[in-house]
């Protein structure tokens, strides 16, 4: 014969609070915090690619009309990558050393990783290994952001402060200047 | 009294208007995408126009208001050479219906900003 288990019908009221309480601290805010602070990171991201992506036309349009003609460059890749910076530190609010000024979407010094124009011998690989077909200017940064919500104190935990977005970009050149 | 589903009730309400609460945090994240869309836009034209005419000027602020933006506010170059700076600068407010207390909702105003600066690609001779 089995043994009939008593079942406890009407459990605590005080117990059920607790545990929809600690459903709420510990599974729903942290999986909500996990999938905004992923979407305020990749709006950040789309940010800083469009920013790239205009700073990589102007640094090929700044370059003389006679060069733009011929979609050849032959213009010393030191004066590129200045009026790559300029460019770039106007489109981020950056000072010119690359630190962020007050309104910038970047939170630490931004860092210029490549910057590549390639103009000739297609296809050729750009340095992150996407085939460029067309007359392209390619450059990739690294833009440290600082996290909000859980995922900064998580950052804290581990001795870091940032998280680093690195944004490459292939932006093409209209060859009919 | 019938303790527990009272209280369960409370804190299916509070579980309510806590996800609706942060549901509404992509409101903002999706309209500024959008404001943005449409202004790199427009400044991609400029760059091939050599600047932003007084027309352009006025279908950029009616599309801008269209998606809700009030107050726009556009600063832009009219007109620059091949290898000068062009920048379009766009202000403007959006209102919204957000929760604002447990059984409570009420407008909310963001200003969104543009800016962005870029070179004239139009050869002028």
């Amino acid at each position: 014969m089995k043994k009939k288990i008593p079942v406890r019908e009407n459990g605590s009221a005080v117990t059920q609070i607790v545990l929809m309480a600690a459903i709420l601290v510990f599974v729903i805010m942290p999986v909500f915090s996990a999938v905004i602070e992923k979407y305020i990171l990749m709006e950040k991201a789309r940010i800083i690619r469009d920013s790239v992506d205009m700073t990589n036309i102007s640094a090929y349009n700044a370059l003389s009309g006679t060069e733009l003609g011929k979609v050849r460059v032959d213009a010393e890749r030191s004066d590129i990558l200045e009026i790559y910076r300029q460019m770039l530190s106007v489109n981020l609010r950056l000072n010119d050393d690359l630190e962020p000024k007050p309104d910038s979407v970047a939170e630490g010094r931004v860092e210029v990783l490549s910057l590549e124009i390639c103009s000739s011998g297609f296809p050729v690989q750009c340095p992150e290994g996407v085939t460029i077909m067309r007359p392209t200017v390619h450059s990739s940064i690294r833009v440290p952001v600082r996290p909000s919500l859980y995922r900064s104190i998580i950052l804290k935990m581990l001795g870091r402060e940032y998280v680093d977005i690195i944004v490459h970009a292939d932006t093409e050149i209209p060859v009919n200047n | 009294m019938p303790v527990k589903p009272l209280m369960t009730g409370i804190m299916l309400v509070f579980v309510v208007f806590l996800l609706v609460y942060m549901v509404e945090f992509f409101i903002p994240l999706s309209v500024k995408a959008d404001i943005d869309m449409i202004c790199r836009s427009a400044l991609l034209n400029m760059e091939n126009d050599g600047g932003l005419s007084s027309e352009k000027r006025r279908e950029l602020k009616a599309e801008l208001e269209s998606r809700g933006l009030t107050g726009v506010v556009i600063t832009a170059t009219e007109n620059a050479k091949q290898g000068e700076r062009l920048t379009l600068r766009v202000e403007g407010n959006y209102t919204y219906s957000r929760v604002t207390s447990l059984f409570g909702r009420g407008d909310v105003t963001l200003r969104i900003v543009y800016d962005k600066t870029t070179m004239s690609r139009k050869v002028v001779n």
